[in-house]
């Protein structure tokens, strides 16, 4: 690590989605040229910036802008077809809700399943933390049910609370901030709060311009995927709210 | 990524992750026969229904007058199942896990493994009855027994790798999943299982031995019913490849990791 002071330094990483196409004997015949621009997505597109450690990050734009597609690069789960992406840190975590569960298995298994995925310990699991994690959810009613037979709120609500015990040093957020109904959502926004104001370095892509004039230091403004601004909070989500009106 | 690099993140990995690869298996077993009626039983019913099919039907059709025949049979196909049960299941083990791994890092090697050690079960109740078999056809019990644990070891390894690659492959090519069991369909008949190597054309019994299957099933046989040790220079080309094969997989995984997700499908 030759800059220990930064999290994340980035230096025009691209990335492009390729559509696959089937083979068809009428292109064979036809000697039609595939059209190799309209079967590409440029999701992003050069962008460079740094973050330094115990600072946030907010990221806006538009839909499609390619804000969750750089938050998976930070997450380690897509690798940038181009230019250089260091986090420095082996501790990131993308809290979603969309969860991959078991549906014949029960909502125990599950987040035994899911904790130790996420990093979570199976010692500290098994002395208190899965209760603790089932007593945040609120679900000791129907934790030994099988999946299947959990709405969509409760799953949220399990994956939830399982991610919010999870203490990485990156944490990178896409739009959640709050989950369930009304009693859960306060409490899971409660949560999230906290998170965010610990001196770990978050990232956050948001809709909600006050939650990143209140919490982010830097906010960056992706548009098509290139990055049009990147600095001071404030300054940037005034020339995002101009542009946008 | 150097070779020293690529081992010791996969040793790593693989300590890191144990407990939610035991995990894993357990439940798969689990749901595996969460939606049966017979449950658990049928971990020893299917070997047992296999071994009878086949042995009833076998003898019939090949008019096998020899007492051992079972033996001879049956001391090959548990170990031609195991891997061509693993390879099959084991094929969509990625592609259809990637939802899991759409958000945070999970090491792909993970699923391959599960599946194989999921299929160890049924194997080794295929094993119980096997050596039930030797008892009720009188067959001596010897010390080359001993050698069992290697042989399972070496086929769990080649299997690991081969349904690694088969569900690298389906990644990419969704028709994979079309071609594979015809290729399992050559590769039986391709293995020493309902005939032995000695009962070939001369001229194509060297290619035949290259087989790493073929050296498996030949080292069962050789193991449960003529009490021999298995050929020495063949296991021995048998463990070589099998860890390159199984680096040089772990390898591949490695490579694609932040690849697969972007597949469009």
């Amino acid at each position: 690590m030759k800059n220990t002071k930064s999290i994340i330094e980035a230096e025009n990483i691209s990335l492009t989605y390729h559509i696959s196409q089937s083979f068809s004997l009428k292109k064979v015949f036809t000697k039609t040229e595939l059209d190799k621009e309209k079967y590409t997505v440029h999701a992003v597109k050069d962008v460079s910036f740094t973050l330094d450690k115990s600072q946030n990050l907010g990221i806006v734009g538009s839909n499609g802008s390619g804000k969750s597609t750089l938050l998976r690069m930070l997450s380690k789960t897509y690798a940038p077809d181009s230019g250089k992406l260091l986090v420095n840190t082996l501790s990131t975590q993308l809290l979603t809700l969309g969860a991959g569960f078991f549906n014949e298995l029960t909502g125990r298994d599950n987040l035994y399943l899911n904790a130790l995925l996420l990093g979570l310990k199976k010692e500290d699991l098994n002395n208190g933390l899965a209760d603790e994690i089932i007593a945040f959810s609120e679900l000791e009613q129907s934790i030994d049910l099988p999946m299947f037979t959990y709405s969509s709120g409760m799953r949220s609500r399990l994956t939830f609370s399982v991610s919010a015990c999870v203490q990485p040093e990156l944490l990178l957020l896409d739009e959640v901030f709050s989950v369930g109904d009304a009693h859960f959502k306060e409490k899971s926004e409660k949560r999230i709060q906290e998170m965010i104001k610990s001196d770990k370095s978050v990232v956050m892509i948001t809709h909600d311009e006050n939650a990143i004039e209140d919490h982010c230091d830097h906010a960056m403004w992706l548009h098509k995927g290139e990055m049009k601004m990147f600095g001071d909070a404030k300054h940037v989500m005034k020339e995002y709210l101009d542009f946008t009106k | 990524m150097s070779f020293f690099q690529t081992m010791t993140r996969f040793f790593k990995e693989l300590v890191q992750y144990r407990h939610y690869i035991v995990l894993y298996t357990k439940f798969l077993q689990k749901s595996r026969v969460s939606n049966t009626f017979l449950g658990y039983i049928w971990w020893f019913l299917d070997p047992l229904l296999n071994m009878a099919i086949y042995i009833i039907l076998v003898r019939m059709a090949f008019n096998q007058r020899d007492p051992n025949f079972p033996v001879f049979f049956f001391s090959a196909m548990l170990v031609w199942r195991y891997f061509s049960m693993a390879v099959q299941q084991g094929a969509v083990s990625i592609s259809s896990n990637l939802s899991i791994c759409k958000d945070n890092y999970v090491p792909k090697f993970i699923f391959p493994l599960t599946v194989c050690l999921t299929s160890l079960t049924p194997f080794l109740f295929s094993l119980i009855f096997l050596i039930a078999m030797m008892f009720l056809l009188q067959i001596p019990i010897t010390i080359n027994l001993l050698y069992t644990p290697l042989l399972i070891l070496a086929l769990f390894l080649l299997t690991w790798t081969c349904t690694m690659i088969v569900a690298h492959i389906n990644v990419y090519m969704n028709d994979f999943s079309s071609i594979l069991p015809h290729l399992i369909m050559i590769g039986m008949f391709a293995t020493p299982i309902f005939y032995s190597i000695d009962h070939l054309p001369e001229q194509y019994q060297f290619y035949m031995k290259l087989n790493p299957v073929g050296i498996l099933t030949s080292s069962f046989r050789q193991v449960f019913l003529y009490g021999a040790a298995p050929p020495t220079k063949r296991v021995l080309y048998l463990i070589g490849i099998t860890f390159i094969m199984l680096i040089s997989s772990v390898y591949l995984l490695y490579a694609h990791d932040q690849k697969y997700n972007k597949i469009s499908r």
